[in-house]
């Protein structure tokens, strides 16, 4: 009678510890900021380990039971301490910031005039290392025709070097060595972009550079971040993780890959999704965009659906086609109406590799795509088009990702 | 004695949750995820052992978990003060 008691009791405990196990992680899928991964880190190690290790009082075997014990009291001490040291590396990455300033009073507007009227002017975030992939982003920006009153602001992230454990307030510290260094090339990148009606000013932060890139495109209200690229390829971005494809995942706005040092002809890849519906939008309304060409190219998959004409009969292809055609024409009319110069273009093959080699013939300078964003286990395991596109194409990148709450708004709005 | 049906899923289930947690580790943006995730792999091993030796009914497992408790422990508690101090591996 007992024996069954604890049997049942056991195996539910451990099933019990495996489905919070299988939650933790789940949430860690889902959540890319550190501190809610922490959370959801935080119930793995500690109910589920718990659970699993208490289940061995059912398996009525003195060693398995007295061994499971000492891991249980174990984990219980380690587990929050751990928990605990990696919260602490993380808030000292994000706070531990110093700041310098470019003689500029740019500081005292951050994000304050978002509330006016739909302005031309564009706030404009350039993430600089001192590498010549980060003077590619410089030039990159100076040769846009960015209308008067824009904001740029130059950003340099010193990695979480020379911060004791004991510092208590890190922004007070005096500006180290590392940082005067980083500042030489700041300041000619900052003459390099001079012009009339633009103010330009450089800051240096300390911390992680994708998460230090991401809070002051916050704090700037930035609508565009502009990253140069060292042009890892696909096997290296997976195990290293370029800081560009970073800045991508964690960034509010969208994104510009420099890769090529000016923009004279554009390409629009849409697919009719919302994302894509978001970038069309953006090249309709910002201005640097008006006396370019916009190829603007929709790829048919070969994955028919259901309804097409049975395959090898030549009308498959025909019918998708016809089908890209209308989303090339949908993504068309807001630019034609915005005043840009459209060419549509349809094709047909795997999307990434068609837009970067289309883009490639054409000699494109720019290529613009829609993402998703962070779609978890999915992105891992497949890969978005625009990761594609930008693990391989040699022209610069501009991804507009639109954020779940916007597609939310789009999909109402329709 | 838990039945051996629930102690055989019970182990599959572990190791689904070990790959899991392996794509975690390779997805992660810069060091500290990469450590939090190799912190949450460490003790999704440890359920894996566990779990082996209530399948196995014998105890080295649990032993082995044991260590490995102790040796994740400290690499974590190491590489998060590295990380803060920044001498460790850059993002």
């Amino acid at each position: 009678m007992i024996e069954s008691v604890g049997s049942v009791l056991g195996a539910g405990a451990l099933l019990l510890g495996l489905v919070l196990a299988s939650i933790g992680l789940f949430g860690m899928f889902r959540k890319r900021a550190i501190f809610e991964q922490l959370h959801a880190a935080g119930l793995v190690t500690g109910p589920a380990a718990i659970l699993v290790l208490l289940a061995s009082l059912a398996s009525a075997r003195a060693e398995i039971a007295t061994s499971g014990f000492l891991v249980l009291a174990f984990v219980l001490v380690t587990s929050s301490l751990s928990t605990h040291a990696i919260a602490l590396a993380a808030w000292r990455q994000g706070t531990g910031s110093t700041r310098t300033r470019a003689g500029s009073d740019a500081d005292d507007q951050p994000g304050a005039g978002s509330a006016g009227v739909a302005r031309t002017a564009m706030r404009v975030l350039i993430a600089h290392d001192g590498s010549p992939g980060a003077d590619v982003g410089v030039a990159l920006t100076a040769s846009l025709p960015l209308p008067a009153g824009s904001v740029i602001r130059l950003i340099a992230a010193i990695e979480g070097d020379l911060a004791p454990l004991s510092a208590s307030e890190p922004t007070s510290d005096p500006p180290t060595p590392a940082m005067v260094d980083l500042r030489v090339p700041l300041e000619a990148a900052a003459r390099r972009l001079q012009r009339p009606g633009v103010t330009i000013d450089h800051v240096v932060r300390r911390g992680d550079p994708s998460m230090v890139i991401a809070a002051e495109a916050e704090t700037l209200g930035a609508d565009l971040v502009v990253v140069g690229s060292r042009g890892l390829g696909r096997i290296r971005t997976l195990l290293v993780g370029s800081v560009a494809a970073a800045v991508v995942d964690t960034s509010p706005c969208p994104v510009l890959v420099a890769r090529i040092p000016r923009m004279s002809k554009v390409l629009l890849a849409t697919d009719g999704s919302v994302p894509s519906a978001v970038a069309t939008d953006r090249l309709a309304q910002w201005s640097i965009f008006e006396d370019v060409p916009i190829l603007v190219l929709s790829v048919a998959t070969s994955v028919p659906q259901y309804g097409d004409p049975p395959s090898g009969s030549g009308m498959q292809e025909i019918v998708q086609t016809a089908r890209q055609q209308k989303v090339v024409d949908a993504a068309a009319v807001p630019l034609l109406e915005a005043g840009r110069r459209v060419i549509p273009r349809v094709r047909t093959g795997d999307a990434a590799a068609q837009i970067v080699s289309y883009g490639h013939g054409q000699s494109v300078d720019l290529i613009v795509v829609g993402s998703r964003g962070r779609t978890g286990l999915t992105r891992t395991l497949l890969g978005s088009v625009a990761r594609g596109v930008l693990a391989s194409a040699r022209a610069s990148v501009l991804i507009v990702r639109a954020s779940p709450n916007l597609s939310e708004g789009w999909k109402s709005a329709r | 004695m838990i039945p051996d049906v629930v102690m055989v899923v019970a182990f599959a289930w572990a190791t689904v949750l070990l790959v899991a947690g392996g794509l975690l580790l390779l997805r992660a943006a810069d060091s500290l995820h990469r450590l939090l995730a190799l912190d949450v792999l460490g003790t999704i091993v440890i359920i894996v052992l566990t779990t082996l030796s209530y399948v196995k009914g014998v105890s080295y497992y649990i032993d082995a978990a044991l260590a490995l408790a102790l040796l994740s422990f400290s690499a974590t508690l190491v590489a998060a003060r590295y990380i803060i101090q920044g001498r460790g591996p850059s993002a």
